[in-house]
């Protein structure tokens, strides 16, 4: 290649691995708790939308499953991001407990929701979806409060 | 003495004397000949035209286009370097019949050098899975 | 009444055979964001992908051959090679997503892993490319694609306020809760998602496959510029879905169950049932052009026989292609990674290849050597060039956007 080539795919190199480097998100660690708990807050939701439908029977026990399956394995993975992040800060470290706390509870009703679901136990639907959609609402308000403004 | 140059890097008149006039089509190697698809006489697609061997002509005569050639000979025309001879996957220039948007060749695929790739996988591969000689539906 | 009949057939088959994975799955991830916000993207889009389609149906009906083969007389080896080389990693990366789609699609049906389904899918991919004609094939699929119309019939049963959706969709703006990088992103994803690459060699292959003459161009553009729109429709349709059920509930979309839901919620079980015929029926047909499509591309740069018209002994090396894009598709599948982020990773780089595999079309399509006096017109070369500048804007977008917004999140 000709020096002039070189030069502008060198250029374009570094121009990409600054961007790189720009793209780690914003917002440090109150930032990262928000959006692990905002994914939570996501797969509560979709939980209670599904008992919802499965309560009324206008979905499939299939496509159910899948679905509170899916969301069980959102909320674990929101629940290993929270965990693994590593904390200097006195409020982070606080932040990151009750965050914690919140989304292992979510996901105890995610996985009761499934069972629910399957036949494991009888009920209404109602006091599963309420279940989740108050874990959902704790989740939001938590991830306000901790992302900050 | 069988010289094979790539027509790229050839001046368009690199002292050669006028042609004479003969009968026929003048046809620009480069534009013609070269990338363009190669079929066999019943129509089947042979392979591309990665390159022409070029043979030098007697005492001062033009060069005069030897074989089509074909294969791993593209990879030295992209990026550089020599190949030896007996790996040019050569199609001879009597095999040719008409030069036109495809070129023509007056002999079957199946009796040329280029295609043992498609026998070898046809014998051994393709045509062994149930199925694999039947006509499509 | 068998040529109206042929005509209805041709059309209801480009609406059914419109989305793949990639739409469906872009459409529900930013319906669920972004609302309707990002419609005009699939406008667009739709625009762009009738009118190279056309052109590339037009340049096999009148020339009688298929685009690689001219992009390797008409731009040379190595301009043809690099095409041929990003075309082909982006078709087989599409290739990957719709195998994975099918067997994300059969556990919504069955509840079965999707791990176990892959390689049935593959399988059966293989197979239909094997023994089924091309007619045939693409119209079971594309029939059954049409299945798919449960979104826009879900939407009206879901009784949305449409004064407020229109007027997110006529007046777009980026939401306050979203960045302006990331809604760029995906209005990038969302572009390479409509404007698939290997549709152009898939329509233009397609056409030599069935033996288009130039009495078949009207055919074409038929099913071109009705059918597609239609199926922009059934995009912007799986989007408003996800607007009205999934972005009021803060649910953003990381699983096909997600964009199921919706549908469930509006029309119960029948409409699920549809659904999931119909999503099978487009990923499979998707599966079944990505693959082709890699075998067409490889196959016409080298010269090699090709084509489902020749037994395929007689066309060892491309059924050896498509076999092989087919294996390393499920490879990476097996790998565990998640289907919906190959999706995603998809039509981003879908965008990114766009400008190499559409230019080509446009030079191709204006050569009176191959096209005689059937080149562009006017018009269509003027849209032509404004969407070239477009595709390269949103190609060169595409890398920064992605790694500015970590792939949207």
């Amino acid at each position: 290649m000709n020096r002039p080539h070189a030069t502008a795919v060198a250029c374009a190199v570094l121009a990409t691995l600054l961007l790189a480097g720009c793209a780690t998100h914003e917002g440090g660690t109150p930032g990262f708790l928000g959006r692990a708990l905002e994914g939570a807050a996501s797969a509560a939701e979709t939980g209670a939308l599904a008992a919802d439908l499965a309560g009324a029977d206008r979905a499939p026990a299939a496509l159910l499953d899948s679905a509170l399956g899916d969301a069980i394995a959102d909320a674990r993975t929101a629940a290993g991001e929270v965990a693994t992040r590593q904390v200097t800060d006195p409020d982070d470290a606080a932040a990151q407990q009750a965050s914690l706390a919140a989304i292992e509870e979510a996901l105890a009703a995610l996985v009761d929701a499934r069972a629910w679901a399957s036949g494991a136990h009888d009920g209404a639907a109602a006091p599963v979806s309420e279940r989740l959609r108050q874990a959902a609402d704790r989740l939001t308000g938590l991830a306000e409060e901790v992302g900050g403004p | 003495m069988t010289a094979r140059r790539r027509p790229r890097r050839q001046p368009a008149d690199a002292g050669y004397p006028p042609d004479e006039s003969v009968g026929g089509r003048l046809v620009d190697a480069r534009a013609h000949l070269l990338d363009r698809q190669v079929h066999d006489v019943d129509g089947v697609p042979v392979t591309a035209v990665d390159d022409l061997e070029l043979v030098e002509g007697r005492a001062g005569a033009a060069p005069t286009v030897a074989a089509l050639l074909s294969g791993s000979i593209l990879n030295t025309r992209l990026l550089g370097g020599h190949q030896p001879e007996p790996r040019w996957g050569r199609i001879p220039w009597s095999s040719v019949a008409k030069v036109g948007v495809v070129i023509e060749l007056s002999v079957r695929g199946e009796d040329l050098d280029v295609t043992w790739t498609e026998r070898w996988l046809r014998e051994h591969l393709i045509g062994r899975i149930p199925g694999g000689q039947h006509d499509p539906e | 009444m068998t040529r109206l009949l042929g005509v209805a057939l041709g059309i209801l088959t480009a609406i059914g055979g419109f989305l793949d994975i990639g739409d469906i799955v872009t459409n529900a991830v930013v319906g669920a964001r972004f609302g309707l916000s990002l419609a005009w993207v699939v406008v667009l889009g739709v625009i762009g992908i009738c009118l190279f389609a056309q052109m590339s149906g037009r340049v096999a009906a009148v020339s009688g051959r298929a685009t690689f083969e001219i992009i390797r007389e008409r731009l040379g080896a190595r301009v043809a090679l690099a095409n041929l080389v990003a075309s082909f990693l982006v078709t087989l990366l599409t290739l990957t997503a719709e195998v994975g789609g099918i067997a994300l699609a059969l556990q919504l049906a069955s509840a079965v892993e999707p791990r176990l389904w892959m390689p049935v899918a593959a399988f059966a991919v293989w197979l239909v490319i094997w023994r089924t004609g091309f007619k045939p094939m693409e119209n079971v699929t594309g029939l059954l694609g049409l299945c798919l119309v449960v979104f826009a019939v879900a939407l009206v049963q879901l009784g949305p306020d449409w004064s407020a959706l229109i007027r997110d969709a006529v007046t777009p703006s980026v939401p306050a809760a979203e960045h302006p990088a990331t809604y760029w992103f995906y209005a990038v994803a969302l572009f390479g998602a409509a404007m698939t690459p290997y549709e152009v060699f898939f329509f233009s292959s397609g056409a030599v496959e069935e033996r288009w003459t130039t009495k078949d161009i009207a055919q074409s553009r038929a099913d071109v510029l009705v059918g597609f729109p239609l199926g922009g429709i059934l995009s912007v349709a799986i989007a408003g879905c996800a607007a009205v059920v999934l972005l009021p509930a803060g649910i953003e979309v990381t699983s096909l169950s997600h964009v199921a839901l919706p549908v469930a919620t509006a029309g119960g079980l029948l409409a699920v049932a549809v659904l999931l015929v119909g999503l099978v029926a487009a990923t499979f047909g998707a599966a079944l052009e990505t693959a082709l499509s890699s075998g067409y591309m490889v196959a016409q740069y080298l010269g090699w026989s090709w084509g489902k018209f020749r037994r395929p002994a007689q066309a060892a090396r491309f059924h050896l292609t498509v076999i092989v894009a087919i294996v390393v598709g499920l490879g990476v599948l097996m790998t565990g990674v998640d289907p919906i982020k190959v999706t995603e990773y998809s039509v981003v780089f879908s965008a990114v290849a766009l400008p190499l595999t559409y230019l080509p079309i446009l030079v191709v399509s204006n050569d009176p050597q191959y096209m005689g006096d059937k080149v562009n017109g006017p018009v269509v070369n003027a849209l032509g060039q404004v969407f070239l500048v477009v595709v390269v804007a949103a190609s060169l977008a595409a890398i920064p956007l992605l790694l500015l917004t970590g792939a949207g999140s």
